[in-house]
């Protein structure tokens, strides 16, 4: 029933045109009768506090959008390595929940059940208050070698920067070419001839040769900084904060358990006949799982991984509970002090959609290139 | 009898799976050690001074007995608590109707389901702030503990699954391009920012687009602004419901003479709702967890008041007994949800073969 | 400060426009019969909920002070907790008649409209607390600590002016949940805790061994917390001049206690106690003037008592804070603290 004239696209526009005309007029009214301009001119004002961590350089005196940036920063880190420890973390109690061992199954059943009913600020709350009594502060920690590790924080060695450091960088990633390039290459001319080359030794060869090679012809000074223990702090090497390794526990963990459903509920809609066929083929419970299940798991699990992916990165606006300086804790600040909610809102919520958007598209490509890759449209 | 014997030898058939059984074994010793030991062998009994609570590491009965009121209902007028209780009673019992009408144990139609919860809802509000039929009137900001959380949680979802539906047929219809372009928008960007900026934005933005000179309490704003959030997680698992119905669907519909709203409303939206349940129990359990976040604008659940309770300067070395008694009341709740969710997807499941 | 400014500008719309009906805010609360009062939800001494929900604390007796005065019984203050940005909007969009939550007086703040402030209850300062096993005596000797401090707050600017000014580095850790950050200060995570020192005092006692730990003599600024009224002129001197009365009390030792004996042999007293509690004293004519209850200067002392008293009873050496009023700025002016009792005549 097509109809002509498109009366609720009609009504829609003028609903939501007036809605925001109304909304607005009431915001700037509001805000001129405080004797506020809207705008962004703030943003460059001093921001005058201090964050707990941050990967450049920031001090009190620098601007407002200056520890916007290293809130992001933050954020951006924590949702890298915990959508990492997630994955891996839900890869694993996906198999072990599909597995043959009952105990495993159990296990991985009790995790996803725990964590799917408790809230993640209570998690987070207890993981932290463990972590900080269970570790020893910073004058007794326990150190392994350069590694330190306390209740504040973990210490690691780490390389003093130098200008020439860039051509080991440069060489590893060139190796990293290589190693790709020539694993193509074998794998073309194994279904061009059937002849096999040797992958894995070629490639930890070059993984590791070229960049020892780099260091020794370009003589790079390899000067340590190892942490040590002076005044109130180690000093040296790099830190990663408590609340930083906490709060990936809490979201590996907590997420983790989610996908764990998500590759547990990918791996059985495979149909059984793909198992039994796989089987027939002599293959080993290990390669159907790697050549068979999981290649057909992978295309299943995108979109709700998709989601779980979008879930984690705005669940890192928790950690403000336990003092990881990420957009949402800086902003809260910067809000408080400014006074120009409307702004930092805007700003807020448009980085996390510009984050979650990143994600969301890149995985959909992937999606789109199996598809393509298995003859689908 | 051979079934238990065979589960026995899978314990151990591999290295691995023997691993596993070892491992989990003594992870869950050591687990129950030292449960058993905080709940029972450490505890200090309800009988025993609260003295007692300062030397054994265990359960501190006596807080519990002294703090469960303060926990459960804060600052809730005391002898005006049997409204809260009832209240949460009331919401409580319209939440177990809901999931045994899910999972069909209660075959409600629909119009009596949506009057009860209408009812239920309103009762509810009355019983808490009262104003009315003689009851002492009680502002929100000392609606504390449970009720809040329950009434957030339920209000939200009430309030946001109408928002979904209108949301989820807006972008799924092809005739109305621009519409199903809003929607869209909507649903993707309420998707993709923090539920935490959301709250914020009912606190401190929703007051500045109100008339000047209005003021909007913090329980209001939060609400407005937690429907709007998850009426956009609705709409999306409605849409998955929507877009498994086969075309042949509305060309039956029509071809009958339904028109649009008949369609929907008699024939592909039961459908879609009843296929999206297992999605929406899911968004519905997350809806309900993250309705604790509301501490962080100082609307007052049962966090905010756990916290009250080991506060007090008598009790203050008791914080562990009140978060343990949060997160049961938590885990419980959310079990109960997550059963049903799980009830249904079998259910699917079994009719899928 | 902006959001003083702001929510003050925003209400005076409806102040305006709705002053034609409501008449001075101590009449409302004379029709009420009843006295909104806001304070801090969970503050340990100043203002918690005891078992039954009800508020007990310093902050709170001044509700009830407020509501014996003006309304001859305590119990008929309406005491709520709510969050401090809330509470301002609260008090400025007529919501709530006073507020007693440690709000610090400055001038900005006065300046702006649909707030008065009244008088200082407590003399405060920013602080620092360490563990006394880091053999630190003063807050100078901090260079590279890690400073834990609450997310958001004022604390964080005043840290970062002190040792920006002394060149000094610093790790802060601003942790939002208050037992997280305590929990982090207590075990170490943290080298200093940074707070109001009042309430360095009331968390200190949350630790398992409050002896562990000293509060450092560097007070890095100045926080006179007092009550905030909504502006009425005669609610402000109600409320201020009961205030009075309770500093009067200390002055001749009158308390809660020994207030009927006092009463009962009025002539025997100095002149200052017979203008404080006569029928025809100082304390009555003032009553008739504000259409407050005639022996409201009773009600006040006899009611929640003097105010060495409240502070004894919620912050003194029988609470768990053990704070020694004549000790800190709050001891009464003749004793080298700041609490100076106006005459009342």
């Amino acid at each position: 029933m097509p109809r002509t004239f498109r009366i609720w696209d009609a009504v829609a526009v003028v609903i939501l045109f007036g809605l925001a005309v109304l909304l607005v007029r009431n915001v700037l009214l509001n805000m001129q009768d405080a004797g506020l301009e809207p705008g962004f001119g703030f943003l460059l004002g001093q921001a005058g506090f201090d964050v707990s961590e941050s990967l450049i350089p920031y001090s009190p005196d620098d601007s407002y959008a200056r520890v916007v940036l290293t809130g992001l920063i933050n954020t951006i880190v924590l949702a890298g390595v915990s959508l990492v420890l997630a994955t891996v973390l839900g890869v694993v109690g996906g198999l072990v929940s599909v597995g043959p061992s009952p105990a495993g199954r159990m296990l991985a059943s009790g995790y996803v059940e725990l964590f799917r009913n408790l809230p993640k600020i209570l998690v987070l709350l207890i993981f932290f208050v463990v972590a900080v009594n269970g570790l020893p502060p910073v004058r007794e920690a326990i150190s392994l070698g350069p590694v330190h590790i306390s209740n504040r924080a973990l210490y690691l060695p780490t390389l003093e920067w130098d200008r020439l450091l860039w051509a080991p960088i440069l060489s590893v990633l060139l190796a990293a070419a290589i190693a790709i390039g020539w694993r193509r290459w074998v794998l073309v001319r194994f279904a061009r001839t059937g002849q096999l080359g040797p992958i894995a030794p070629v490639t930890v060869g070059v993984l590791i040769g070229l960049p020892l090679l780099a260091v020794v012809v370009s003589d790079v000074p390899i000067i340590p900084s190892t942490p040590e223990l002076q005044g109130f702090d180690f000093q040296g090497g790099v830190r990663v904060s408590l609340q930083f390794a906490v709060m990936a526990a809490m979201l590996g963990l907590y997420h983790g358990a989610q996908i764990t459903e998500v590759v547990r509920g990918g791996i059985q809609s495979v149909p059984r006949g793909q198992f039994e066929a796989a089987s027939a083929l002599g293959l080993d419970r290990r390669r159907t799982m790697r050549l068979v299940v999981l290649p057909q798991v992978l295309r299943i699990v995108i979109p709700p991984m998709n989601n779980q992916y979008v879930n984690l990165i705005k669940n890192t606006s928790v950690g403000i509970a336990v003092g990881y300086s990420d957009l949402m804790s800086v902003v809260g600040t910067v809000i408080n002090q400014t006074f120009r909610p409307l702004e930092m809102m805007l700003v807020t919520m448009g980085l996390y959609l510009l984050l979650c958007v990143a994600v969301t598209s890149l995985l959909n490509q992937w999606n789109a290139t199996l598809r393509r890759r298995e003859g689908k449209p | 009898m051979t079934s238990v014997s065979a589960w026995a030898k899978d314990l151990f058939a591999t290295p691995l799976a023997a691993f596993l059984t070892l491992a989990s074994g003594a992870f869950m010793a050591w687990l129950g050690w030292h449960v058993l030991s905080w709940f029972v062998l450490q505890a200090v009994w309800p009988w025993q001074p609260a003295g007692a609570c300062d030397v054994q590491s265990g359960l501190c009965w006596p807080f519990l007995v002294e703090k469960t009121r303060l926990i459960l209902f804060g600052t809730y007028p005391f002898d005006l608590q049997w409204r809260a209780s009832l209240a949460s009673l009331l919401l409580l019992t319209l939440a177990v109707l809901t999931g045994f009408q899910m999972i069909g144990r209660a075959r409600l139609p629909v119009l009596v389901f949506v009057a009860i919860w209408m009812a239920g809802l309103t009762l509810a509000v009355l019983l808490l702030g009262g104003g009315a039929l003689g009851l002492s009137s009680v502002p929100s900001v000392f609606w504390n503990g449970l009720p809040i959380l329950i009434f957030l949680a339920i209000a939200a979802i009430a309030g946001a699954f109408p928002v979904g539906v209108l949301l989820a047929l807006a972008r799924d219809q092809q005739t109305y391009p621009i519409l199903r372009r809003f929607a869209t928008i909507y649903i993707e960007v309420a998707r993709g920012v923090p539920m935490l900026t959301v709250i914020f934005v009912g606190v401190f933005v929703l007051p500045l687009m109100l008339p000047t000179g209005t003021f909007i309490a913090p329980v209001p704003a939060v609400l407005v602004a937690l429907i709007f959030f998850h009426g956009a997680y609705f709409a999306e698992d409605l849409r998955g419901g929507l877009q498994s119905l086969s075309v042949g669907q509305r060309e039956a519909a029509s071809s009958l003479g339904l028109g649009y709203w008949q369609t929907t409303g008699l024939v592909r939206l039961p459908q879609a709702i009843t296929r999206s349940l297992p999605s929406l129990v899911n968004s519905i359990i997350g809806a309900y967890k993250d309705t604790s976040l509301v501490v962080v604008v100082g609307i007052h659940d049962m966090i905010s008041t756990a916290r009250m309770s080991f506060n007090d300067p008598d009790w203050r070395t008791q914080a562990l007994e009140a978060y343990v008694f949060v997160g049961l009341w938590f885990f419980l709740s959310c079990a109960f949800l997550s059963a049903i969710g799980r009830r249904l997807q079998m259910e699917r499941e079994t009719d899928q073969l | 400060m902006r959001l003083l400014t702001f929510t003050a500008v925003l209400t005076v719309t409806t102040i305006a426009a709705g002053s034609a009906l409501a008449g001075p805010v101590l009449d409302e609360i004379k029709a009420n019969d009843s006295l909104i009062c806001l304070v801090n939800p969970n503050s340990p001494g100043f203002s918690v909920p005891d078992s039954q929900g009800v508020f007990q604390g310093f902050n709170t007796d001044f509700c009830r002070m407020a509501a014996a005065a003006i309304l001859g019984d305590a119990d008929k203050a309406d005491i709520r907790g709510i969050g401090f940005s809330d509470s301002m909007k609260t008090l400025v969009a007529r919501g709530a008649h006073m507020a007693s939550r440690s709000i610090t007086a400055t001038g900005t703040r006065d300046a702006d409209v649909g707030m008065a402030f009244v008088a200082t209850t407590f003399y405060d300062g920013q602080g620092f607390m360490v563990p006394a096993s880091l053999g630190v005596s003063s807050a100078t000797e901090l260079e590279g600590a890690t400073v834990c401090a609450e997310d958001g707050s004022t604390t964080l600017l005043n840290i970062a002016d002190w040792f920006g000014d002394r060149g000094m580095s610093y790790r802060v850790e601003n942790i939002a949940d208050k037992t997280a950050r305590l929990e982090a200060f207590f075990t170490g995570k943290c080298d200093v805790y940074a707070s109001d020192v009042s309430a360095l005092n009331s968390d200190r006692l949350l630790a398992e061994d409050p002896a562990a730990f000293m509060i450092l003599p560097e007070v890095i600024s100045a926080e006179p917390l007092t009550l905030v009224t909504q502006p009425d002129q005669e609610l402000e001197a109600a409320i201020f001049w009961a205030f009075q009365v309770m500093l009067n009390a200390d002055k001749f030792g009158i308390t809660s206690e020994n207030i009927d004996d006092v009463r009962a042999d009025l002539d025997a007293q100095p002149q200052s106690v017979q203008r404080l509690f006569a029928e025809d004293g100082a304390t009555a004519e003032m009553a008739a003037k504000l259409g407050l209850p005639q022996d409201w200067a009773y009600q006040v002392i006899g009611q929640v008592g003097s105010y060495s008293e409240v502070f004894e009873r919620h912050l003194g050496s029988d609470t768990p804070f053990n704070i020694v009023l004549a000790e800190t700025q709050n001891a009464p002016a003749d004793q080298g603290g700041l609490m100076y009792a106006f005459p009342i005549r």
